[in-house]
Formats: C-alpha cells, sequence, structure tokens
C-alpha cells in the first residue's frame, strides 16, 4: 500500500515497535488534542480564544473560518489503516461517529475556552452526561452526586443506574460532610453541577475537589450554568467538565449540543463511549456551535449587565420577595461567587407571593419567551413548578428551597432598560391575592 | 487493533508511568467467606489503580471435589492458582507481541502441575507441601518467526508478575481478629 | 408589541417574528423552498397579479427572508426592506430600478472599488451620466446637481478612508431637486447611523460585513420605504440581477443580527483605543478615524454617529512597502479582505479592494498607495494591540 498523508493530527504517530526490547520501549507519549495541524494559538485572552482558538482556515482555498465538512466518511490510507491497528483512530479521519474536522474545530475552541488538553463535543448536553460518567465507572460502582441534579441527569442515576448495578447517594451540594460521609469503598465519581438550577446556589468546587482527591474519586462537573468567561471548573479542580452546549455555549438558541472536555488521558477513556451511545455531532451544528462561541465572550459580559441591573431592580420591587443572583450581596454564596466567578452570567430566580401570581406575571411578560432552556441570547421565563421540577412533590420542591412562586429567568443580551419597563408592567398586572380568592 | 489491544495506549501509560511512577500503583485485594465445608466465597474488593479507585464487584465460589470432602460448586484453589498464573503469562505475552507488532491468531496456554497430597495430610515423608513444579505449553498461531517468538516468551516470564511471585520467595504475613459472637 | 419603543438591542433579536405563527419554534424555520402550493389555481392567479398577499417563488419573495427583512427595515426606521445575495447585488437592483437612459446619478468621490466600477464603468454602457462630486461638503452637490438627477448615491463612513457625508445636508439638496438618496450604511450599521432618520430614501448593504458579523455569508440587504421597496424587488430582483437570497443565509443574517448591538459596541470601543495608540505611535503617519480629534469631520461624526466603528484606516511609515511589510509581520490580524468580523482582518485598498481605480483616480479620491485598512474583530483588545506594536516595532527598527 503507497505511503498516504495524515489526514487528522500530524504530531500523532504510531509508536515504535519494540524489537526484541521490552514495553518500556514503546515512544508514543500522551499528547494534547486531537487538533487539526497548524494555526495553535499562543496563551490569549478569552475573547480572542473564543474567536480564534480552533477556527482553521483552508489551507486549499484561504478561505476564512472552518469550512463544513458535511461528509459521513473519508478516504483510507496506510495511515488511516495504521492508525486503526496501532489504537490511535481518534487522531485520524476515518468515519464522522468517530471524528470529522468540523468537530474536531469546534472542540480546540472549546478545550482552549475551558483551559483543557482535549474535549469531544456531543449531539446533545445528556448525550455528553451519559458518556462521561459511564466511561468513568465500572460495575458495581457507587456515585455521590448532587441532591439539586438537573432532572434528565438526575433520572440517569435514579433510573438508569440500578438497571446495570450501579447506584449513587443524592446528597445537599453544600453539606461538605455528608458528601465524605457518602463516599463508599466502591464510590468512583463525584458529580456536581458548578451553579444549581433554579436556586443558584454556587458550589465550591476547590472544595468538592480537595474531597475527591483524598478519596481518589473523580469530580466530574456540569458547567453548563457557568460556563468558561464566568468559569473554568478545570482550573478549580474538576476531573471533566461537561456542558450543555445547546445553552450559553451556543447561546443562539438554535441546537442541541453537549461537550466534556478534560484531560486526554480521561477525554480518551469517554471518546469510545462516543462510539457506543452513539451521540455524535453533525458538522453542520459544528459550525453553528464554533459561530456561536465566537462571541461567547461579550455576550457573556452584556448577559451579566442585563441581569446584574434587572435583579438589582427586582430586588427593591414590592411585589417581589426575594430574589438570587449570585453578583448581589443578598445571595447566600455571595463569598463563594466572588471567589469562582470571573463574570457573571444571565440566569436570575426570584419569588413573587404564589404560584398562581407567577404564572400572571409570566403571562404578561411581553419580552421574555416562556420557554425552557438558558443562556441565549433572547431572554427566556419559566416555573419550576410546572416545568423543570414538574416531576417533583410540592414538598419535594420545597425540601430544595423552591417555595412557591418561583420564577425562573434566563436574562438575555437585551437593554436592561426595556426588561425592567417589561417587569414593571407585568409586576403591575399580578392581582391581589383577596381578588384572586374571590376570582 | 491489533490483536484488540490500542498499542497507541498502553505506549502513553508506558510514558505515564515513567513520569509518574505513583500511577503505576495498583492495590488488589480479595475477601474470602466461609460458607460451609470446603467451600468458600472469593469477592474482589475496590482496586486501586495509582491514586484511583476502579469498583470491582466480582464473586466466585471456591470449593473441593466431592472426593475431597467437597461439592465441586467450583475450581479449586489450585487449579485458580494456575488459572491466576497463565492468565498473567498471557496477558504479558500478548502485550508484548502487540508492542512487536506481532499479529496472533490463537494463543493457548496449557498449565499441568502435580500435587503429593502427603504433604497437606501430614503424613510423614520427603513430599513438598505445594507444588514441585508447575509444567506448561504455549500453543501459538501468528506471523512470528520462531526465533521471535521464543524471545518473546522470555522476556513475557521475566515481566508476568504472577510468574515473578511463584519463582521468587514473597514474604506472607497475616494475623488473627477473633470476634465472640453472641450464640 | 409594546407601547414605549424598544432598544435596537432588544428589536435586533425580537422584532417581526412570532413563534406562535411556526409551531411555537423560538427561532425562524428555514424554508429552503423553491416554489408555494396554491390552494387552488385562482389563488395562485391572484397572487401573480397582485391582487392577493402571499408566497408563490422564492426569486420574489420566501417566509425566512420576510422575517430577516421585517428587522433590517425596523432597524433601519424603514417601511419595509429586502434581501439580496449580495451587497452588490443590493447596490445593483437598486439602481437599475429607478436608473433609466438619460437619467445622471450623483456619487460621492470614495467609494468602494467594485462600487465605484459599477457606477463609473457600468451603468454608462446604458447611458445613465455618472457624475463624481466630493460630496463632504454639501455645497458641491448644490453646484453639480442638475434636473437629469435620479440619484444621489455615497457611503458614510466611505470605504477605504473613513471619509463622512452629512445625510441631512445631502438628501436636503437632493429632494429639492427631485432626486434620491441612496445610502451604503455598511460600515456604521444601524447601531451607529440610521441614514433614514436623516433623511435618506433608500439605505443599501453588504450584509456580509457587521450584520452577519462572523465572516461566513455573502448577502444584501435593503430599506426604505414600501413603495420603493416593493418596485426593487419586482423590477431589480426579478427581472433585472435576480440577485436573490438563499433561505440559508436569511437565517445565518438573523442569528448574527441578534448580537449586532453588543458587536458594534465592542468593535467600536476596542477600535477607539487602537487609533489613539496608532496615532501616538512613531512609524505610523497619519490615521483617519472618526473618534479621534484630529479627524477632520470629527464634529459631524459626533453629530451623525453614535459611536464611531471598527475600521482603521492608516498609513505607516514608508508608504505601500513600509505598509505591506508591516501588514506581512501581523500574527494575529489576519491578512484578508471583508470587514466586520469577529476576526481582525487587515488589507492594502491600492491592490486589493481598491484596485478598480486607476493610481490617478486614487489620487484624487483620497486613497493613499500607502494605506492600509484594519478592521478590528472581538478579540481582546490588547492581543490586538500587542500584534500591531510587534509589527510596528519591527518596522521602526528596519528603519533605522
Amino acid at each position: 500500500m503507497p505511503q498516504t498523508p495524515i489526514r487528522g493530527d500530524a504530531a500523532s504517530d504510531a509508536p515504535q515497535h519494540t524489537r526484541g526490547g521490552w514495553l518500556n520501549r514503546l515512544d508514543r507519549k500522551r499528547h494534547v488534542g486531537p487538533f487539526l495541524p497548524g494555526h495553535r494559538l499562543d496563551v490569549a485572552g478569552p475573547s480572542t480564544t473564543a474567536v480564534h482558538a480552533g477556527t482553521h482556515d483552508d489551507p486549499r482555498t484561504g478561505a476564512v473560518g472552518t469550512p463544513i465538512y458535511q461528509a459521513s466518511t473519508f478516504l483510507l490510507g496506510a495511515d488511516q489503516y495504521g492508525s486503526i491497528e496501532e489504537g490511535f483512530a481518534r487522531d485520524r479521519f476515518i468515519y464522522s461517529r468517530y471524528g470529522n474536522p468540523s468537530q474536531w474545530a469546534v472542540q480546540e475552541k472549546l478545550a482552549a475556552l475551558e483551559g483543557a488538553e482535549s474535549a469531544i463535543v456531543f449531539s446533545s448536553g445528556m448525550a455528553a452526561i451519559t458518556a462521561t460518567v459511564m466511561a468513568l465507572v465500572d460495575r458495581g460502582a457507587h456515585v455521590v452526586a448532587s441532591a439539586d441534579l438537573y432532572g434528565g441527569t438526575w433520572n440517569l442515576f435514579n433510573q438508569e443506574f440500578p438497571t446495570f448495578g450501579m447506584s449513587a447517594s443524592l446528597v445537599d451540594p453544600q453539606d461538605f460532610s455528608a458528601i465524605e460521609a457518602a463516599i463508599r469503598p466502591e464510590t468512583q465519581l463525584m458529580y456536581f453541577e458548578a451553579i444549581t438550577n433554579p436556586l443558584l446556589k454556587i458550589i465550591d468546587i476547590p472544595r468538592l475537589a480537595g474531597i475527591a482527591r483524598r478519596h481518589g474519586v473523580r469530580l466530574v462537573i456540569d458547567a453548563t450554568f457557568a460556563p468558561p468567561v464566568a468559569m473554568r471548573a478545570l482550573e478549580q479542580g474538576a476531573d471533566v467538565v461537561v456542558h450543555s452546549a445547546s445553552k450559553y455555549l451556543n447561546g443562539h438558541s438554535d441546537l442541541i449540543a453537549g461537550v466534556a472536555a478534560g484531560p486526554r488521558k480521561l477525554i480518551d477513556m469517554i471518546w469510545p463511549r462516543l462510539l457506543n451511545y452513539g451521540g455524535s455531532l453533525d458538522p453542520h451544528a459544528c459550525f453553528l456551535l464554533e459561530r456561536g462561541l465566537k462571541t461567547l465572550a461579550i455576550r457573556m459580559r452584556t448577559h451579566e449587565e442585563s441581569a446584574h441591573a434587572l435583579a438589582r431592580h427586582l430586588e427593591s420591587h414590592p411585589k417581589v420577595r426575594r430574589v438570587f443572583y449570585p453578583l448581589l450581596d443578598s445571595h447566600p454564596d455571595r463569598e463563594v461567587a466572588r471567589r469562582l466567578l470571573k463574570n457573571g452570567t444571565g440566569n436570575v430566580t426570584f419569588f413573587v407571593e404564589s404560584d398562581q401570581a407567577a404564572q400572571q406575571l409570566v403571562n404578561a411578560l411581553r419580552i421574555p419567551k416562556q420557554a425552557t432552556s438558558l443562556g441565549g441570547v433572547e431572554s427566556l421565563v419559566s416555573l419550576p413548578f410546572n416545568t423543570s421540577q414538574a416531576s417533583y412533590t410540592a414538598r419535594q420542591r420545597a425540601a430544595i428551597g423552591i417555595h412557591p412562586g418561583c420564577v425562573r429567568l434566563s436574562v438575555g443580551i437585551e437593554d436592561a432598560a426595556d426588561l425592567i419597563a417589561d417587569f414593571d408592567q407585568a409586576l403591575a398586572r399580578i392581582a391581589p391575592a383577596k381578588e384572586q380568592a374571590h376570582a | 487493533m491489533r490483536n484488540s489491544l490500542p498499542t497507541a495506549a498502553l505506549s502513553e501509560f508506558v510514558n505515564e508511568v515513567a513520569a509518574a511512577p505513583e500511577q503505576a500503583v495498583m492495590d488488589y485485594g480479595v475477601c474470602l467467606d466461609w460458607e460451609s465445608g470446603t467451600r468458600s466465597c472469593a469477592t474482589a474488593k475496590p482496586m486501586r489503580v495509582g491514586p484511583h479507585r476502579v469498583s470491582r464487584s466480582f464473586t466466585w465460589k471456591v470449593d473441593e471435589p466431592r472426593q475431597l470432602m467437597g461439592l465441586n460448586h467450583g475450581p479449586n484453589p489450585q487449579e485458580l492458582l494456575l488459572s491466576g498464573l497463565g492468565a498473567c503469562m498471557m496477558v504479558a505475552f500478548v502485550a508484548g507481541a502487540t508492542a512487536e507488532g506481532i499479529q496472533l491468531e490463537s494463543v493457548r496456554i496449557d498449565l499441568d502441575a502435580t500435587l503429593d497430597l502427603r504433604g497437606f495430610l501430614g503424613i510423614g515423608s520427603n513430599a513438598p507441601v505445594g507444588f514441585p513444579e508447575i509444567r506448561y505449553v504455549l500453543h501459538v498461531t501468528s506471523d512470528a518467526t520462531p526465533e521471535q517468538l521464543a524471545s518473546l516468551h522470555a522476556r513475557a516470564i521475566a515481566h508476568s508478575p504472577n510468574a515473578q511471585t511463584i519463582l521468587n520467595p514473597v514474604a506472607l504475613t497475616g494475623e488473627i481478629v477473633q470476634s465472640h459472637d453472641e450464640c | 408589541m409594546r407601547d414605549t419603543p424598544q432598544s435596537l438591542a432588544t428589536r435586533a433579536i425580537h422584532h417581526g417574528y412570532d413563534a406562535r405563527d411556526h409551531q411555537g419554534a423560538l427561532n425562524p424555520p428555514v424554508y429552503l423552498s423553491s416554489t408555494f402550493a396554491f390552494d387552488t389555481a385562482e389563488a395562485g392567479g391572484a397572487m401573480f397579479a397582485g391582487q392577493a398577499e402571499g408566497h408563490f417563488y422564492s426569486r420574489i419573495s420566501n417566509p425566512t427572508l420576510e422575517a430577516l427583512e421585517r428587522r433590517i427595515a425596523n432597524l433601519e426606521g424603514g417601511e419595509a426592506g429586502l434581501c439580496t445575495a449580495s451587497g452588490m447585488g443590493a447596490i445593483t437592483s437598486t439602481l437599475w430600478t429607478f436608473l433609466n437612459a438619460g437619467d445622471e446619478v450623483i456619487l460621492d468621490k470614495t467609494l468602494y472599488g467594485c462600487t465605484f466600477a459599477f457606477l463609473t464603468h457600468g451603468l454608462p454602457r446604458f447611458g445613465v451620466t455618472v457624475r463624481p462630486v466630493d460630496l463632504s461638503d454639501p455645497a458641491n452637490l448644490a453646484a453639480a446637481i442638475g434636473p437629469r438627477a435620479r440619484i444621489v448615491y455615497f457611503e458614510t463612513p466611505a470605504n477605504p478612508n473613513n471619509r463622512l457625508v452629512d445625510i441631512a445636508a445631502i438628501s436636503e439638496i437632493a429632494h429639492r431637486h427631485g432626486a434620491k438618496v441612496v445610502v451604503d450604511n455598511t460600515y456604521a450599521t444601524p447601531v451607529l447611523t440610521r441614514p433614514i432618520e436623516h433623511g435618506a430614501d433608500i439605505v443599501v448593504h453588504s450584509a456580509t460585513k457587521y450584520l452577519s458579523g462572523h465572516g461566513d455569508v455573502i448577502a444584501g440587504l435593503i430599506a426604505g420605504r414600501a413603495e420603493d421597496i416593493a418596485q426593487v424587488r419586482l423590477v431589480g430582483i426579478k427581472d433585472m440581477t435576480g440577485a436573490v437570497m438563499s433561505p440559508f443565509s436569511a437565517m445565518l443574517l438573523l442569528r448574527g443580527i441578534k448580537t449586532l448591538d453588543l458587536r458594534v459596541r465592542a468593535h467600536s470601543a476596542a477600535a477607539l483605543t487602537i487609533a489613539r495608540a496608532l496615532e501616538a505611535h512613531p512609524a505610523v503617519k497619519c490615521v483617519h478615524y472618526p473618534g479621534l480629534d484630529s479627524f477632520p469631520q470629527a464634529d459631524l461624526a459626533r453629530r451623525q454617529m453614535a459611536g464611531f466603528g471598527g475600521m482603521i484606516p492608516f498609513e505607516v511609515v514608508g508608504g505601500k512597502a513600509g505598509g505591506i511589510a508591516m501588514m506581512n509581520r501581523l500574527r494575529l490580524i489576519q491578512r484578508a479582505v471583508s470587514l466586520g468580523d469577529a476576526e481582525s482582518l487587515i488589507q492594502h485598498p491600492a491592490s486589493m479592494t481598491h484596485s478598480t481605480y486607476m493610481p490617478e483616480e486614487r489620487a484624487a479620491h483620497g486613497i493613499a498607495e500607502g494605506l492600509v485598512r484594519l478592521s478590528v474583530g472581538l478579540e481582546g483588545v490588547d492581543d490586538i494591540l500587542d500584534d500591531l506594536m510587534q509589527a510596528l516595532a519591527q518596522h521602526n527598527a528596519e528603519a533605522a
């Protein structure tokens, strides 16, 4: 077979055969990636990284920006066959479920933003979560996870885990002694969310990382609510960071995607789960995600600007009982927030007097759309009692602090003045409680 | 992947360990509970691979044949010793072959050993309690030359932890912990 | 949608699309359909006759394009909008709609190279008289305009040297003589200048630039009075240029426009910092940036613009050779034409975008041979400055 060019990561090559020596003669080392050759960005600020990292101008035509490689499969040659035989197929283009240049480009951008050696994109946040968790556990494993988890992840631990002979203990993410006490000999993983939904508790990741290290357990952080620019979970001590990229990372509410990022060693363990479970991201969605990420830094700054102003305004409003926004002085975790968050986000949660009043309020709002999801340029509003926490009983909701009248808001990048005016008119339309009783 | 083993990952692990020796330290354990007669139940304890824990969750029965007062519900301790030795030699042989670029079609290790139970029974004789010899035959189909296989065989034995444990003196330290159950 | 007018940032995200009309989908669907089925033959006939509203063929209209057209019209303060396949498609479709043989078009002396070529080389073949005038002084228009003038056409800020034109003053004179004012608002975008509010009749855009903002689309947009836009749609595009936008490009543009306000503000803030640093650098001969006090039309800039944009034309010491050498030393900033992208781009107008001018024409139009044109991207301003400074530091060393 004639030699064929390397189609993939040129820095990756097969190990030299031992030729009469033993395994210590194997020379291939682990390295970052896999990345497309050329155009590696030196250390740069978050805005520059967001624009340039991983974006590869087409070498054939000079076209600025990564082309969309809408191909399911790739030409094979001696080099590709060799990569399969020697076990480094992740570093070559073979078939788009294994890897595709459009995926690699956005993976490189995400890895750079997270400060990770390697990243994989998935067809959804849940695909990223299941592949990551299943890669890091074995038969009989036990997981210690947050009791405040996103419903989909909660279902993974509660509904799917027992089927495979595994178990999870769900504990208060801020009760560190309970977390430590929940660790068993067969515990392999701690799984927490950087900022909880909907009460926006800021989880002390460095402290969780300390516990994980002490017990030889891996720490996975879902940082969907705290994307890079606001926080880099790996720098805080997480072993792997996962995201629903449908939210802040993409930012335009027009695709479903997920990502896992971390050390190459662990991401290489997750990659076979991607192949087996099949949640690969389509090249066109990769293009949209890469495009969305270019404005991540400036979007996050605007999310904070508008959300912070609106949160302050709501806090002063007589019809609002309580506002949760991590940058407010009234937030219970403001100290942790100041330590961990470099930038605010758009999530604001607040309480009016009842679920009925909350429903009246959101129906009267004109700018925010009533829809689940978050992190998009447009403001979205929803009520936990009939959406994200609808599967909980009222008592279960109260146990995690979701009292009646809870409104979950994802502030977009609209002007704060427009949002404040809209909330003022909508709050004014909440009927007094007495009239409601007569109605 | 040649022989279903990723040489690239093996190479990366070798070099990781060279740089961070603590990654090479494995902690293994099994726990045996006596069930009845000659039968016990073995359970693998969580393993440590470097600093990280791995859940095992494997259990199996160990028993003696009826002729030796057992119920024949599982392999006996000597068979487990031989299979532990043979499987370890197998890992070393296959890993070495893969790193060498040898494609294996089939490998079979056929082990035999003879025990004189007079040692166990304490019947006066010069018979050793343990195996005086373990014999094996390695059946290989591959693209390698006989010289390559001979060299690989020697290196596999030299690097097999279980083979080296059997060939060399090993400290066996134990203690007894007595509990007083209410009857 | 609401009683009080919303800010542009909010309208750029929400205006002109109602999710309830489209299965509740938060974003407009992409209608990749060339044609549309009629309920009855009579209904189709009525649409063709202009007696009934509706989409019948995507060269004329398409629902995805319609959402974008409503949005650009709203942002520009026009009654209607129109999508085209490119900025040049917007310009030629507009001009061909309103010009006849024997008419005269007055154009500013500084224009994008291809616009200049279309006007000065293309239109005269069809019997249109083309008269370049320096519109930076409205008195020049008053002196030049005559009864055959149908269109006054200019860019502000102009490509490549950022010369400004006083839209209100020019419009007042043009309208007195019965001419329409067409403004290419590509550089300023509606975030910084809304020409229709200053009296212009029609705004054209290369939407490839700031409106898309991500360097991944070729597109044009037009906004103006409903009657004018209908004519451009049914004459300029349908029967002459055929420069129709793909629905997929329209979706990317709608997406890009959602971040237009914050992008243009970020471009402008970074560009002002960079323009000041360049002006203070000994290797830089001059900087043409409307936000600088040294800019000859700084007063007009403050009056007509809400910010000064991301484009910085400047000349380094050593003329054309010096400029080219400096460009080749850049590491972060890409050497490429186009502008308004997240990536900083730099080009040399005399050999690239304005090579359609003869050297003497460039001299007459104020486009220096050594001018380089920087499009400031969305990277960290320190990273862009570091790149420029390292390139200019070597420049100093070589010059010394």
